[in-house]
């Protein structure tokens, strides 16, 4: 009896921190949802009122409709929508093709070229941010958008990476016996591979989707003109308006920004998880 | 017929892995090597390539004169222990309470989840209206009683514990996402076994859990020590290095002393020194798996 009490006690004990410590968690956005539809003068008043009255959508109208800096939220969603479709795109085609290069295909030197490519893995790119912005000043891409989707058409060390873990787990006697019916490197990526890796592909769309459209250090570095700035560069350009940006706006902005990545992470969050957890178990 | 099949073959496998070799190549390895050759040169960035010269190891030698180098790298120290140990313990006890918890499991690992899908901009313009002095934390923080309320970011003493907070709040999901994987791993016959020597649910987490997840906790501590050494998008946002030098850490000068005040070849070499302490704790890693990590 003793024993079953103190056994329920841990239990209470961890649900309750589980749970304070998820409030802890979220509060922070309920205050942010909240006060995006405040009036101007209700987003201080302490204690907090959490349904706003009355419900003023004068923030999103700001974001929305009224241009700040020559450009509005609408015009940072196109660009973010166009990069992003960009870079799947190029990670799709230029991780799978490098990775079954890697996997399925026998060359010479292979085994050097890929102990090389680890070894750039770990280089973060903080590290070579300077000469990156000299090679890419040089080639003529600041302010552009390629500045942004041109390195993930020449698949990214992730993405290969994560790829060619996968495909060594597809037997070479699949490919094989295809091979002896006729069917060339090309075909068998196309009809094989691909179908097989559906589960990895996901992964790595949803990862490189939710990693591109947050990115803000890559923008920072390479955009200068406002109509092309992605949704954060845009968001912060917004807030940092001395002159007009107000707070109601700024969280309404801030709303705006994550809600696509919210549906995104809520629909696929099962891949989500998997794709995580893969960064964790890589080492 | 042999050998012209061979030679296909490796042409094919060029067109494979040749963008990617490009890539890494020109977007990794030659920006390094220039990142080390531009160390050694004050470089007139305007003037093109006639405006560098050589200067040896002056960069290297004049960063430990520079007091705003000094404080980047006591500031990133000070994150680093600030942000780390926190984010793991508090990751490690809402793991292990959320891996048998029954109800609602997703929404919750949701909820944990949401700072580290929100991106950086979005987090850090909430959190600085929140650390307003007229804001929702320092009104709490009056309502409990104290007098006087720091004013966080306006603060110097108070900016990086401000900035720290709430790093913890964003990176918390994402660790104790990894977490819960480790846990998933751990056989139950152990947890059994425990139980039927009689051992309670205290002795359970100390004798299996904790020495059980050690390869996860090795990893997330390695991952988190490099990742803090790369901090830039809240410290950017928030308090551009300020007060004072107070948030200043490392990424930040150098993208300060290469992209504000134009000094290249200086930016590059404290590029090196982050590259060396970053390779340094990738080495421990590897030396550090095999005798560190309890595999069971």
């Amino acid at each position: 009896m003793h024993l079953l009490k103190r056994y329920n006690l841990i239990i209470v004990v961890k649900n309750l921190f589980l749970i304070i410590m998820a409030i802890i968690m979220v509060v922070p956005f309920l205050w942010m949802i909240s006060a995006s539809f405040k009036v101007p003068s209700q987003i201080f008043e302490f204690p907090i009122k959490w349904i706003p009255d009355p419900i003023s959508f004068d923030g999103y109208k700001y974001v929305w409709q009224r241009p700040i800096i020559g450009v509005t939220f609408g015009k940072f969603y196109l660009n973010s929508i166009k990069v992003a479709l960009i870079v799947l795109v190029g990670t799709f085609f230029s991780c799978s093709l490098a990775a079954y290069g890697y996997t399925k295909i026998h060359f010479k030197g292979r085994d050097a070229i890929f102990l090389l490519k680890i070894a750039t893995m770990m280089i973060p790119f903080q590290v070579i941010m300077v000469p990156t912005f000299i090679v890419y000043r040089n080639l003529g891409l600041v302010d552009t958008h390629a500045a942004l989707w041109l390195i993930a058409f020449l698949g990214t060390p992730f993405g290969t990476f994560l790829l060619r873990q996968f495909f060594l787990t597809i037997p070479d006697e699949l490919c094989e016996s295809t091979r002896i019916d006729g069917a060339g490197h090309f075909r068998i990526y196309w009809h094989i591979i691909l179908p097989l890796s559906k589960p990895a592909l996901v992964t790595l769309l949803i990862l490189t989707f939710v990693v591109t459209w947050n990115d803000y250090e890559t923008p920072l570095l390479y955009l200068r003109s406002p109509n092309l700035f992605t949704i954060p560069l845009g968001l912060r350009a917004m807030a940092s308006d001395i002159e007009y940006s107000n707070e109601a706006g700024n969280m309404a902005g801030a709303v705006s920004a994550v809600v696509p990545i919210l549906i995104v992470f809520i629909a696929a969050q099962k891949y989500f998880i998997k794709g995580i957890a893969f960064t964790g178990i890589k080492s | 017929m042999k050998v012209s099949r061979r030679f296909k073959e490796n042409l094919i496998a060029y067109f494979f892995i040749g963008p990617n070799f490009i890539g890494f190549t020109t977007f990794i390895i030659l920006p390094v090597i220039l990142t080390l050759v531009v160390s050694f040169t004050e470089w007139q960035f305007t003037a093109g390539l006639k405006g560098m010269k050589f200067i040896g190891l002056k960069n290297y030698i004049d960063m430990w004169k520079d007091d705003w180098f000094i404080s980047s790298i006591k500031n990133n120290l000070y994150y680093t222990l600030g942000t780390v140990p926190v984010t793991m313990v508090l990751a490690l006890l809402s793991a292990v309470a959320l891996n048998k918890y029954v109800f609602g499991k997703n929404i919750i690992r949701l909820m944990f989840f949401l700072p580290y899908i929100s991106n950086i901009v979005v987090v850090s313009t909430v959190w600085f209206i929140m650390y307003a002095d007229t804001g929702p934390i320092t009104k709490l923080i009056e309502q409990l009683g104290v007098k006087n309320p720091p004013y966080w970011l306006a603060d110097v003493k108070w900016a990086m514990p401000a900035i720290i907070l709430m790093t913890v709040w964003m990176n918390l999901g994402y660790t104790m996402v990894i977490y819960l994987a480790g846990l998933q791993n751990i056989p139950n016959d152990l947890y059994e076994a425990c139980e039927i020597d009689g051992a309670n649910a205290i002795q359970k987490f100390r004798h299996i859990t904790i020495p059980a997840l050690s390869p996860t906790t090795f990893f997330i501590l390695i991952t988190s020590i490099i990742n803090s050494f790369k901090v830039f998008g809240q410290i950017n946002i928030m308090t551009q290095g300020g007060p004072g030098t107070s948030t200043t850490v490392l990424v930040y000068y150098i993208y300060q002393a290469a992209f504000k005040f134009w000094k290249i070849g200086y930016a590059s070499a404290i590029s090196w020194v982050l590259f060396i302490i970053i390779f340094t704790i990738t080495l421990i890693q590897w030396k550090g798996q095999k005798k560190w990590v309890n595999y069971m």
